[in-house]
């Protein structure tokens, strides 16, 4: 591992469908703060080509809505998914893990942040609730960020976040 | 007991949908239906805005076909700003649009067959699904696993370099579009995307025919199932160039009956609503579009791959016309009505995308700098282009305050509704008639059934989590009687 690990935050979601936004628009938030080491890049949904760009980092970091929040947001490290879950065109983060592993040979440190949506109706802009939860999560990333080693990332993964 | 067989919702198909399979006493299938919740308040959602935010605006109806709605829309746009019909712009904006389509129509074709076909094609339907798919592929087949992630990497980096970025891409605007290719970025597309010689023009060209070469293999040892599967005659649809080319981008409108005889001849597609109507059933709230001329019983027809190859004349590239003359051969220059032959048919399209993007590639009209063509502005707007799944449809109508009053979409896999019921009722009648209890293999039957057709519906709001397979089976009075569930 280098000194300064490579970070990319990469959020995936529709910021045409209200709090389906929530990790594109963190990830702009990101990529807005200028953190050296820290790339962000963004799509509608993750796909196979993805599992050769996590090959090109150190630390990834996965954001997206999610309709069932425990929280407001929260992070914890992402297992390869070799279950059955390629049931659309698009593929989940766990299953772009397994196939970087499957088919490159590395599992690069992934983590997950998931940021609690309200409504994902068609409709331009995130519900007061999202942009509120996607500030919070935003915020967290970016400290995290700020002091970025492998340890403040692990301790950080699957703990209570309030 | 009759009873009534329900698949909820099918997997590895975009959005919502569900399957009924409706059985007599005696076991025998009487009728099945894929219903399919479209959803239709996008046209709203577009009323109201201004004209030139629309190519950006309709890349949120879904995130796996955006740049299909991108240019679509720009088309639209195009002729309400009196910039043509699809032949109006300069060489440099039509060009790269083109290459941009290209570029879609190979990533999506490759997606299709990598994830979606080819682990029933090489398994088998009867596989267990924890081999069946795209890891099982992965751990049998893993040079073809890498050549479909960088075809896929190819098609996404030509989409942004054209697009302008992978979310609500602007690279075309009313009238043309915002940028051209660069040198280097020329350069890197022909010889190798960062220096690798793996994400070359003639790299992609060859990979495109290994992946035809295999499904040719397949096709020798499994004649009887890609022939017969869910075969059934129909009429097909799709733009053509006027010398009758197959072109994705821009055409008239043609449709041949299953015999081969024209019976949509080259019309202008600003006069689309002469050739297609669309009938609501009540059961379904994605619509069912017709020929107008044959009525509702007679005039459904085929969107998409298969139906494109059975339309045009010839294909303008060497290499996909030689697969079309042997594609054509098979069926002895008649249309081909097999719907697993859809795969067969998205390979030569994916062969031709990829000469496509190579000649385009070589053009040096891509470095000119002449981008938008201006002309008297309308108050209407019509835009056809041929998307991956099939014929899109797109259609504004516009105030004097530059505001979208009317907007009429039809969508690729609204197309194919009809053949895609039918499809269904093909495979469960050969699947499920006389059968007592549910199957992995039936249920999946069902599914590849739909999936040749690729269908892809709005599907971009996902979250978290899994779409699973549920399967329900009523009684007579409507009680569940059983029910079984997969990829929860």
């Amino acid at each position: 591992m280098k000194a300064v690990p490579s970070v990319l935050v990469y959020g995936f979601g529709n910021p045409g469908r209200e709090d389906d936004g929530a990790g594109v628009a963190l990830a702009e938030r990101i990529r807005a703060a200028a953190l050296p080491g820290v790339s962000t890049d963004s799509n509608y949904q993750l796909n196979v080509e993805d599992a050769l760009l996590l090959t090109e980092y150190d630390i990834i970091i996965f954001a997206d809505a999610t309709r069932n929040p425990v929280d407001r947001f929260s992070f914890y490290r992402l297992q390869p998914d070799t279950s059955v879950s390629f049931t659309t065109h698009a593929m989940s983060p766990g299953s772009v893990l397994a196939l970087c592993s499957q088919l490159y040979g590395k599992t690069p440190p992934v983590y997950m942040l998931e940021i609690a949506g309200v409504s994902f109706e068609l409709r331009e802009g995130m519900t007061a609730e999202g942009k509120k939860n996607t500030l919070a999560a935003g915020h967290f990333l970016k400290g995290l960020l700020e002091r970025a080693d492998m340890a403040g990332f692990e301790a950080m993964a699957g703990l209570p976040l309030e | 007991m009759a009873q009534k067989i329900t698949i909820e919702p099918v997997t590895r198909v975009e959005g919502h949908g569900k399957v009924t399979i409706h059985l007599d006493d005696n076991h025998q299938v009487t009728e099945s239906r894929l219903h399919i919740v479209e959803f239709r308040g996008f046209e709203r959602f577009v009323c109201g805005r201004p004209f030139w935010e629309a190519p950006v605006l309709v890349q949120r109806l879904c995130g796996i076909c955006p740049v299909s709605h991108h240019l679509a829309a720009a088309k639209a746009m195009d002729m309400l700003i009196g910039a043509g019909d699809g032949n109006g712009l300069t060489p440099v904006a039509e060009k790269m649009r083109r290459l941009m389509h290209y570029g879609q129509i190979f990533q999506s074709h490759v997606l299709h067959f990598f994830h979606l076909a080819s682990p029933d094609l090489l398994f088998g339907m009867d596989a267990d699904p924890e081999r069946r798919n795209v890891i099982g592929v992965i751990l049998e087949h893993p040079e073809l696993a890498k050549q479909a992630v960088l075809m896929r990497k190819y098609g996404q980096e030509i989409i942004a370099a054209t697009a302008g970025k992978k979310i609500h891409g602007t690279g075309a605007i009313p009238g043309g579009i915002n940028k051209n290719l660069s040198l280097e970025e020329r350069d890197a597309f022909l010889n190798g995307i960062n220096g690798n010689p793996d994400l070359s023009a003639d790299k992609m060209i060859e990979w495109s025919e290994s992946a035809l070469a295999l499904l040719l293999d397949y096709h020798s040892s499994h004649t009887d199932f890609l022939d017969g599967f869910a075969a059934f005659p129909s009429n097909h649809l799709s733009l053509v160039r006027p010398d009758g080319a197959l072109d994705l981008y821009h055409g008239v409108i043609r449709a041949v009956d299953a015999q081969g005889k024209r019976i949509v001849n080259d019309v202008d597609s600003r006069d689309y609503l002469d050739v297609v109507e669309e009938e609501v059933r009540s059961w379904s709230y994605m619509k069912f579009p017709y020929i107008k001329e044959l009525g509702k019983e007679n005039g459904w027809y085929r969107v998409g791959p298969l139906a494109r190859l059975n339309v045009c004349d010839f294909i303008p590239t060497p290499k996909a016309q030689q697969e079309l003359e042997r594609f054509r051969a098979y069926t002895k220059g008649k249309p081909n009505n097999m719907s697993m032959h859809y795969h067969w048919a998205r390979l030569i399209e994916t062969l031709h995308a990829a000469e496509m993007m190579k000649e385009l590639l070589l053009d040096p009209d891509l470095q000119k700098t002449d981008l938008v063509t201006k002309g008297e502005r309308c108050g209407e707007g019509i835009g056809l282009l041929e998307a991956p799944r099939g014929t899109l449809f797109h259609h504004y109508q516009v105030n004097e305050q530059d505001l979208i009053t009317m907007c009429n979409l039809i969508v690729s896999t609204t197309n194919n509704n009809e053949p895609m019921n039918r499809a269904v009722n093909a495979a469960a009648v050969a699947q499920m008639t006389g059968k007592a209890e549910i199957t992995e293999p039936m249920m999946n039957a069902v599914e590849v059934a739909i999936r040749a057709y690729d269908p892809c519906l709005s599907c971009a709001t996902h979250a978290m989590g899994q779409m699973p397979l549920e399967v329900t089976l009523y009684d007579a009075a409507g009680a569940v009687v059983d029910q079984q569930r997969k990829g929860m």
